[in-house]
């Protein structure tokens, strides 16, 4: 049986391909070992598509009516989701737990009402115009086979004049 | 198999010559992107709850008499700026590039470390930093190998050379921003345990989100036009208030799952094969293009922008200073007369049906992806040009997108020419 033919050595250019490679397998390497260490990211967005219900926050006055959050805190409002988590694997992580689901759920309204009242303080150091109360909602989307629906859950409240800073 | 690796690595062609006037519009666009990341107020955060990357090194900066969460500082915002402004003047004409970039770097990387050390990390800015810091590897790199070079009063290795920087400049800077996508891509696998593909019909789910997350951003009633809910009412009527519409294209890509697993698919093909665009000229343009165009119709499907993704793309994958260039010295042949025609009338006939009022939001939408590059040019040079200039924005926009196009028609007339030769049937000998 006939042997192939040794590789041919790579061009002199090839070398400049092999070294930029080499730079993004380094910059790789870095971004999946150091995860979310600015300016490096394992960029997990979107990463676990799955049939769950899927959440998000948004703020409210004391009466229910929502309230802009951009223009009130100058954060948008998956801020309000991603700080909660950061607090919450915090959490799970000083006190030796699974994972979030077994936080228990006078600490979870503890983690919420502190992330609220950051938000406050952070409007109210813009000059924002506060109403007396804000509430944090959660948002479920549920999907069937027939579309979507919804479900709402208020997660915590904050008096504006008593908040203060996380 | 040894013959077919031996002809696809010979057919890979040398990395090109950067000229300067093509390396000065890269320089400009870049500047004029960094000029609007620094053009805001100071950052709204005295403290960093969550120290991330270079903050977490507290008491090395307290070591050095800095904190990072003096950015919130106005008085040294300010002084910020004026650095700034002082060091892009720098690197916009090419002087001392070897310590402006470096600045440029640091700074940045500075505030973004601040903001993503809130608690809430956000994932927009990352592709800037590693391309600024890949200039600097660049930069630094050419001056060591100079310098070395000089001190044995030998003359510079030939990659070196003042003439190869800019080459470097534009290689390096693909490699840094493409290969953030494989990155994602390893990380979707990982999460998903390997059925991210299989699974991504449920993204469609997170269309409604991220359209609900834009509407309590602003409260802006165009978010909240689509189909209505499943369940439109509950148990509690105190709660149906919020029980908004759904966008039309989260129910349709429901509707159609193999469609949906298809179309993500796409994207996630395009995002394994990011760093492709290494190779050349060509790969860079299609690969720029594919994420140009997908950024976009994220941004019109989800209500979800990565705006300085589009925009580094738009500067080194699409470059349309480089295929001016490229054309002018001949170096790759000039499209044909009627491939600009073609191209131009396309751009007008695109710009103008974006505009009309009277179309559906559907179609205004995929009509802006269609213009995307122009969109993206006319969003990096709108913090520097002025008002009064913005018809001058709208033409650079529209030659921008024209060269897009005739690029983009002149590649596939080439690869149909160049198969339609490969399939022709041969003669048979009389």
């Amino acid at each position: 049986m006939p042997l192939d033919p040794p590789l041919p050595a790579p061009r002199g250019h090839l070398r400049a391909y092999l070294l930029a490679a080499g730079f993004m397998g380094l910059i790789a390497a870095l971004s999946l070992t150091v995860r979310e260490n600015y300016p490096f990211s394992h960029f997990p967005m979107y990463g676990n598509p799955n049939s769950r219900p899927v959440d998000y926050y948004f703020l409210t006055d004391g009466t229910g009516e929502p309230l802009p959050v951009a223009a009130l805190t100058g954060e948008t409002a998956p801020r309000i989701k991603k700080r909660m988590i950061t607090q919450e694997l915090k959490y799970v992580k000083d006190h030796h737990l699974k994972d979030r689901t077994a936080i228990p759920p006078e600490i979870l309204t503890e983690i919420r009402t502190r992330v609220l009242s950051g938000f406050v303080t952070q409007a109210r150091s813009r000059g924002s115009s506060l109403p007396t109360e804000i509430q944090l909602w959660k948002g479920l989307i549920h999907q069937h086979n027939q579309g979507y629906s919804e479900s709402f859950e208020q997660e915590a409240a904050v008096h504006t004049a008593a908040s203060s800073p996380p | 198999m040894t013959a077919h690796l031996r002809a696809i690595l010979n057919r890979i062609p040398p990395v090109r010559l950067v000229g300067s006037t093509e390396a000065l519009v890269q320089r400009i666009l870049l500047a004029a992107i960094l000029w609007g990341v620094f053009s805001g107020p100071p950052l709204p955060y005295p403290d960093l709850p969550e120290p991330v990357g270079l903050a977490r090194w507290s008491s090395l900066w307290q070591s050095l008499g800095w904190d990072l969460a003096r950015f919130s500082d106005p008085q040294v915002w300010s002084t910020t700026r004026t650095i700034v402004s002082i060091t892009l003047v720098a690197y916009v004409a090419g002087l001392g590039l070897p310590i402006a970039v470096p600045i440029l770097a640091l700074l940045h990387i500075g505030i973004r470390t601040v903001v993503n050390s809130q608690g809430a990390p956000h994932h927009g800015h990352q592709i800037l930093s590693l391309v600024l810091i890949a200039q600097w590897l660049v930069l630094w790199s050419c001056a060591a190998a100079r310098l070395t070079a000089r001190l044995h009063s030998a003359s510079p290795p030939p990659w070196a050379q003042p003439k190869r920087v800019h080459s470097w400049i534009w290689l390096y800077s693909i490699a840094a921003a493409a290969v953030t996508y494989p990155i994602s891509v390893v990380t979707k696998l990982e999460v998903s345990k390997g059925k991210w593909l299989e699974n991504s019909h449920y993204v469609a789910a997170q269309i409604v989100k991220t359209n609900r997350q834009g509407y309590y951003n602003s409260l802006d009633p165009s978010l909240l036009n689509g189909v209505p809910l499943a369940r439109a009412a509950s148990d509690n009527p105190a709660h149906d208030r919020y029980r908004y519409p759904v966008p039309v294209q989260a129910a349709w890509l429901k509707d159609h799952r193999s469609l949906a697993r298809t179309l993500f698919g796409i994207g996630f093909l395009l995002e394994a094969c990011a760093g492709l665009a290494i190779l050349s000229r060509w790969f860079a343009f299609w690969i720029g293009l594919g994420f140009v165009i997908l950024h976009a119709s994220i941004g019109w499907l989800m209500a979800l922008y990565f705006p300085l993704n589009e925009w580094i793309m738009a500067i080194y994958f699409l470059n349309a200073a480089g295929w001016i260039a490229a054309f002018r010295s001949r170096e790759l042949p000039r499209p044909a007369a009627i491939t600009w025609i073609a191209a131009t009338i396309l751009t007008a006939a695109a710009f103008a049906a974006s505009a009309l009022p009277a179309l559906s939001p559907t179609a205004t939408g995929m009509l802006r992806v269609t213009i995307a590059p122009a969109s993206s040019l006319s969003a990096i040079l709108s913090p520097v040009c002025p008002a009064s200039l913005e018809p001058l924005l709208l033409a650079l926009s529209f030659v921008f997108q024209t060269i897009i196009t005739t690029v983009a028609f002149s590649g596939l007339l080439s690869a149909w020419r160049h198969l339609a030769t490969r399939f022709r049937p041969s003669t048979p000998a009389l």
